[in-house]
């Protein structure tokens, strides 16, 4: 019943504050990451129009297999994402003297890819791994050929058996596979996606700043201490503090970015994942809040917040044009030293790959340290006992 | 055996000490103030006497639980109304004694009925739904009390409840003090540095002063502690002669002023004699209006003791 209390008390504060907090902890920060990404939309390279990569070919195997990676190149289902071209080639495909062997005995082979000056190293190697998914898949192909053949000598089960597998190989080169193959190796965000999250890290932090005023406004106001003068011990009041802000930023956390997602502007990948994310980013950042508020007296606390939220602002409005300054070495830095780093790289692998293979370390690391803070705030509550307040 | 017992508290900042070695005990039933200017210890002895804060040495037993050991029984059993008004300005009076309640175990129709009948006591029924920040100072003064009351607690804290309030609102809570411990034989400690008011509310009382004890005991005691002195207040007219200088010589009678018509007296209590003042009045042809004694007040103990004003 005393949690009960803790979280009833925070929903009835905040249903009675509701616009004021939907404003500041989502309309706000949403219609300024709206703005921004609007007027910055050509700078980022929407994830859908890839750049044609213009390729030259040269076969020096000459072969029947050489051949047909030639044909797989200039094919129907790689027009969109590769042209060939004798001028202005931004990427140079060799396709070595024993190409054929090597591809049919050992599947090891050496195909080499130049980027001239007017390539990409990144796109390089997204062809390189188009290629390479292409050999392997054609290695296996003949493989289990010739093992057919071992298999049986009657022919119209060779042909079946081949047939069968042909139509399998060809679907694995369907466009599609080879665009989501592309995709996950290389999507950039829209405008829209980075200052989603950008904005979102933003409210993070004012929220963060909400909950820490609360609780100095709690220790000042006698709140804190009648609270403690109940029969409650500390770890419940830290633990119950805790519940009940947490919720109250997993719904505002929850809130911002369903708005996007129904709006269609970013977080449109699974539901239950981005679910995941939010209800741990809630945690690390309830966490946090709670040990700054322990550990901080109120005048530093809010000089921290705020020296947070301009670094971590700057750092993303100036994300792109810093991009382009040092071969992005800047915005390396800022987007590694941000203060909302692991949330912000959580959500960007979210949205570029959006499977929980590449948000759990960061799902992990999140986790990992609201625990560890978790357990600072509890030995520090217990040591303090409000003492020094 | 006493409700409260405080034996030897000691509590230190840094080196500095804040509460020196104080002792008191208080019965079931009492009335206890505790005075003393701002910043003589009263409310850090509350946060220890409530288990907010540990003392560096001493104990707290209450209804025979030691605080250190077992502070939940200690805290079911104690109601505190801060200093501050303690409560949530964004809702309702309702939802603040619903979530007080709550953490004091109680719920459902009892609740309720805890919920109503601290409304009632605070007269504030007709507000259980404002929200707290549209309520005025008394208001939220009484208020920050109900929230305090709903467990029935046995013991009722009452930390300079009467700050910046109006004389209406202040009267309602004395009223509310004298009726809870007159009904429900609650132990009320009230600290104030209005001494008036624990003069008028309190039976016994500490005194404390940089941390230190100035004064314990009952009231009487504590008075006889400055003087033996008592002033005596006589409303006397068409008086004639030298009465003054006859009342002056009378046994007991240490100093005799006059002003428009108001004789004032400071006596010995243990000489004087109230009989021949009257007949040397009758004999001087002077007609008594009223009589009042006056004994000296805590304020005046204050000062006696310390040397400086309460308020200073």
């Amino acid at each position: 019943m005393k949690l009960f209390a803790f979280i009833k008390s925070t929903i009835k504060t905040t249903l009675k504050n509701l616009p004021s907090l939907v404003f500041t902890f989502s309309i706000f920060p949403l219609l300024l990451g709206l703005v921004v990404g609007y007027f910055n939309e050509d700078q980022f390279v929407p994830s859908v129009e890839m750049p044609v990569m213009k390729i030259m070919i040269k076969d020096e195997d000459n072969s029947v297999e050489s051949n047909n990676l030639i044909g797989f190149l200039e094919g129907q289902e790689m027009k969109s994402l590769v042209e060939k071209k004798e001028e202005d080639m931004q990427y140079v495909i060799t396709i070595p003297k024993g190409y054929e062997e090597s591809l049919l005995n050992n599947g090891n082979v050496p195909v080499e890819i130049e980027v001239t000056d007017e390539g990409s190293e990144s796109q390089g190697n997204m062809l390189a791994e188009i290629i390479d998914k292409y050999n392997e898949e054609v290695h296996l192909n003949y493989m289990i050929q010739r093992s057919i053949e071992e298999e049986t000598e009657i022919p119209e089960e060779r042909e079946e058996l081949a047939q069968r597998i042909y139509s399998e190989i060809a679907e694995m080169y369907s466009r599609g596979v080879i665009e989501n193959n592309i995709i996950t190796t290389k999507k950039s965000l829209t405008s829209y996606e980075h200052f989603s999250i950008t904005f979102f890290g933003y409210m993070l932090f004012l929220i963060m700043t909400s909950l820490i005023n609360g609780e100095y406004i709690a220790r000042e106001n006698g709140v804190y201490s009648r609270i403690m003068a109940t029969p409650l011990t500390d770890v419940q009041y830290l633990n119950y503090n805790l519940i009940s802000s947490y919720l109250f930023v997993v719904l505002f956390n929850l809130l911002y970015v369903l708005t996007y997602r129904i709006s269609g502007l970013s977080f449109k990948g699974s539901l239950p994942l981005l679910i995941l994310i939010v209800l741990i980013q809630s945690l690390l950042g309830t966490v946090l809040a709670t040990l700054f508020s322990l550990i901080l007296n109120r005048k530093a606390s809010s000089a921290i917040l705020n020296a947070l939220i301009i670094i971590q602002l700057i750092g993303g409005v100036t994300y792109v044009p810093l991009k382009k300054i040092g071969d992005g070495l800047l915005a390396r830095i800022v987007e590694k030293y941000s203060p909302d780093a692991l949330i912000v790289s959580t959500y960007k692998d979210y949205l570029i790959y959006d499977d929980f293979n590449s948000i759990k370390i960061g799902l992990l690391l999140m986790v990992v340290v609201s625990l560890v803070l978790y357990i600072i705030s509890l030995i520090v509550f217990k040591t303090k006992r409000g003492e020094a307040w | 055996m006493s409700l409260i017992e405080v034996k030897n508290i000691t509590k230190r900042f840094d080196d500095k000490i804040v509460l020196d070695n104080i002792t008191l005990t208080i019965d079931e039933g009492d009335i206890f103030g505790l005075i003393g200017p701002n910043g003589a210890g009263k409310s850090t002895l509350i946060k220890i006497m409530t288990g907010l804060w540990d003392s560096n040495g001493g104990e707290v037993i209450i209804d025979g639980y030691d605080l250190k050991k077992e502070p939940l029984k200690v805290k079911e059993q104690i109601g505190l109304v801060p200093q501050e008004i303690a409560l949530f300005e964004g809702i309702s009076a309702y939802d603040n004694l619903e979530f007080f309640g709550y953490l004091y175990g109680l719920k459902g129709k009892l609740l309720k009925e805890r919920i109503n009948e601290a409304l009632e006591v605070t007269g504030l029924q007709d507000k259980r739904k404002e929200k707290v920040q549209k309520f005025s100072g008394g208001m939220k003064r009484r208020l920050n009390i109900a929230c305090a009351i709903l467990h029935h607690p046995r013991i009722l804290i009452m930390d300079e409840p009467t700050v910046g309030i109006d004389p209406q609102s202040r009267n309602h809570i004395f009223e509310f003090t004298r009726r809870i411990n007159r009904e429900n034989n609650t132990t009320v400690i009230y600290t104030s540095h209005y001494m008036e008011e624990v003069e008028m509310l309190c039976n016994n009382v500490l005194i404390i002063d940089l941390g230190e004890e100035v004064a314990y005991g009952d009231k009487k005691t504590i008075k006889s502690m400055i003087s033996n002195n008592d002033r005596i207040l006589i409303e006397a007219f068409d008086y004639r002669g030298e009465m003054m200088l006859a009342i002056k010589s009378l046994p007991g009678v240490n100093e005799c002023t006059e002003e428009k018509g108001l004789i004032k007296l400071l006596v010995d209590n243990n000489d004087f004699r109230l009989e021949p003042i009257l007949k040397v009045i009758e004999n001087h042809g002077g007609k008594i209006k009223s009589i009042n004694f006056e004994e000296p007040s805590l304020e005046e103990v204050f000062l006696a003791l310390t040397g400086k004003n309460l308020r200073d």
